[in-house]
């Protein structure tokens, strides 16, 4: 057989095996030793591919990134700050139509540069902002679908592990991913507060149930005052400026950054007294497994990724993708809606691994920068996260709600509104190229 | 799916339930949480070090890329033992309500093909570990620093075998539970 052949009859069988829910790693490392095995016809050089993946693939400084930044959003979930930046953010923001819903946002723009997991973001302000929007007298639906909505800017505001992982399959320095994507997180995180202005102004029977529960409610509503403000900020803002300014100015690389976050973050949690000796064993342990089953993904997917390098796949696809004249933005669109649909069943890092080692070598031979590529696909892939029938962040706000009379169905159908604002960013950034790679 | 399960913080004594192969899988990943903890504080030591006391530390980078070696074999069984490997469970999920005996015949074919991928990755790395001990392979700086990459590859072979032992177990259990009880 043809290396092709072989390598797009194992594609097809990655397809089949994962939709079937076997392990993704055991897939992707079974079906690049197969491919190997198949195309080179040497069990020798299999093997010793094998091995050298499972040594050199992983030995790599920019991995020890992974770990530490998902230690530093445990940390920073179980400390509060979330709740206290969305205190802050409700405060400041009262007076204005909306205003919970765009606090809610706005909390989850600044907790995105503390943590890297939009899940952890989803669970964290689903607890503090639903009950408090409810309380003000706002639709379960909209309340819900705002926090799995502007929980999606976890990924896309720096520190990012969809970042990380992309950085390492397509080659690109993943501090540069992190400057990128500040720009685009910004964009998204104003027009989903002008969605909330827009139905809040234009709608506002789909965001209030009884617009005089806002007004009874604020009347007794806690108002901070400057000092009370700047004390609750000041942890979190510290984190932000440690982490951040760190890897802008170069002083730290990605995974000094994420060692110097999680100490920060770990001083936080113990001064606030969040952490016994138990509650730290178990974090860790949960740390242990959270990066301990990306990595091993990654392991697999480089594995995988040399397979169809060698099977020729990306040269192939590219070819085809120009013999029938789509040119560089028809495949960047056939991209794009297949991550969409991929992220309609699969989470977003296991996406990344199946699809960037295929796609990336095509968009660079069409020429597009990978840079700004990679946060095409970070957009898309999290838009994915809150279409149904899968989407994980709606699926982690209704677990995580109080409510159980809340329907799945109903938060999607909050969060829809979302989705159509991402959408139109990812098509502003893929026409002006300049929104994600002007600061790098 | 690899995503954060938060609600496991709150889970209490969870060890006390475990099967001897869980205790032991659990102990092991236990040092590499400690590992996981110690790269942390030495980073943070070598940037103190570097601004403040200029003072760096020699090897933080080869250390902290070989450690994430270790990392992963040491709690790679106690991932597999915890049905925390990353897969896609939609289709799965509803075989399990309506058709079971389908669902396990899966459950039974994938913990098996995971069990011969993990050994299979052990015995990819045998030979490289022996060939490694026999010539003294080590990573660092010759006269500054150097630390022997055997004992690195010894942790692939043996965190990878073990990690297969787990997929067996689960993989007969898969095969002897009665339909209707839990996964």
């Amino acid at each position: 057989m043809e290396p092709l052949t072989i390598g797009f009859l194992l594609i097809g069988a990655m397809v089949a095996l994962i939709a079937l829910g076997m392990h993704i790693g055991i897939v992707l490392f079974g079906l690049g030793g197969a491919g190997v095995l198949l195309i080179r016809d040497n069990v020798n050089l299999a093997l010793s591919m094998t091995a050298i993946n499972a040594y050199s693939g992983i030995q790599d400084y920019l991995f020890a990134t992974i770990p530490l930044f998902v230690l530093m959003g445990l940390l920073v979930s179980i400390s509060d700050v979330g709740k206290d930046t969305f205190d802050v953010a409700q405060t400041l923001l009262r007076r204005v139509r909306g205003g919970l819903g765009m606090a809610t946002v706005a909390a989850n723009a600044v907790f995105a540069a503390v943590t890297g997991v939009s899940i952890a973001s989803a669970a964290v302000f689903t607890k503090v902002a639903v009950p408090e929007m409810l309380r003000h007298g706002y639709t379960l639906r909209f309340a819900t679908g705002t926090v799995a909505g502007s929980s999606i800017l976890g990924m896309l505001i720096p520190p990012s592990l969809l970042m990380i992982i992309y950085g390492v399959l397509a080659e690109v320095s993943i501090g540069k991913m992190f400057v990128a994507g500040v720009i685009p997180g910004i964009i998204i995180a104003l027009g989903f507060a002008a969605l909330i202005f827009f139905y809040a102004t234009v709608y506002p029977e789909k965001v209030m149930v009884d617009p005089r529960l806002d007004v009874a409610a604020r009347a007794g509503d806690h108002v901070m005052g400057t000092a009370e403000m700047l004390q609750k900020s000041v942890p979190i803002a510290a984190l932000v400026v440690l982490v951040l300014a760190g890897l802008y100015t170069g002083f730290f690389t990605p995974t000094e950054a994420g060692g110097v976050g999680a100490f920060g973050a770990l001083v936080i949690a113990v001064i606030r007294r969040r952490l016994d000796g138990s509650r730290l064993w178990r974090l860790l342990t949960e740390t242990g497994h959270v990066s301990v089953a990306i990595l091993f993904l990654l392991i697999a997917a480089g594995f995988y990724s040399r397979m169809l390098s060698l099977a020729g796949i990306p040269q192939a696809i590219g070819e085809t993708v120009s013999t029938f004249g789509f040119g560089a933005y028809g495949f960047l669109f056939g991209y794009v809606v297949i991550l969409l649909l991929m992220g309609m069943l699969l989470d977003s890092s296991s996406i990344m691994l199946i699809m960037v080692p295929i796609a990336a070598p095509i968009a660079q031979s069409f020429g597009f920068d990978l840079i700004h590529f990679g946060i095409i696909t970070i957009i898309a892939v999290e838009a994915g996260l809150l279409t149904p029938p899968f989407g994980i962040s709606v699926f982690t706000v209704k677990a995580t709600l109080e409510d159980r009379s809340a329907r799945i169905e109903e938060i999607f159908a909050g969060s829809m509104p979302f989705v159509v604002v991402m959408l139109i960013a990812l098509l502003l950034i893929v026409v002006f190229p300049a929104l994600s790679t002007i600061l790098v | 799916m690899s995503e954060i399960d938060l609600d496991s913080l709150k889970t209490r004594a969870f060890e006390s339930k475990l099967d001897p192969l869980g205790k032991l899988t659990h102990a092991i990943a236990a040092l590499g949480t400690i590992w996981t903890f110690g790269l942390m504080l030495l980073i943070v030591a070598d940037v103190v070090g570097r601004s403040f006391l200029s003072r760096p530390i020699t090897g933080v980078a080869e250390i902290a890329a070989h450690s994430i070696v270790a990392i992963v074999f040491l709690q790679l069984a106690s991932t597999v033992h915890a049905k925390r490997m990353t897969r896609a469970d939609f289709l799965i999920e509803r075989f399990r309500a309506s058709m079971p005996a389908l669902a396990r015949v899966l459950e039974v074919i994938f913990a098996t093909v995971g069990a011969f991928i993990c050994l299979l990755i052990a015995y990819a790395c045998w030979k490289p570990l022996v060939g490694a001990y026999l010539a003294g392979e080590y990573f660092g700086v010759r006269g500054v620093f150097t630390i022997a990459t055997w004992p690195f590859r010894a942790l692939i072979v043996a965190g990878s075998a073990l990690a297969g032992i787990v997929f067996c177990v689960q993989s007969v259990q898969f095969l002897t539970r009665r339909s209707g009880e839990g996964v």
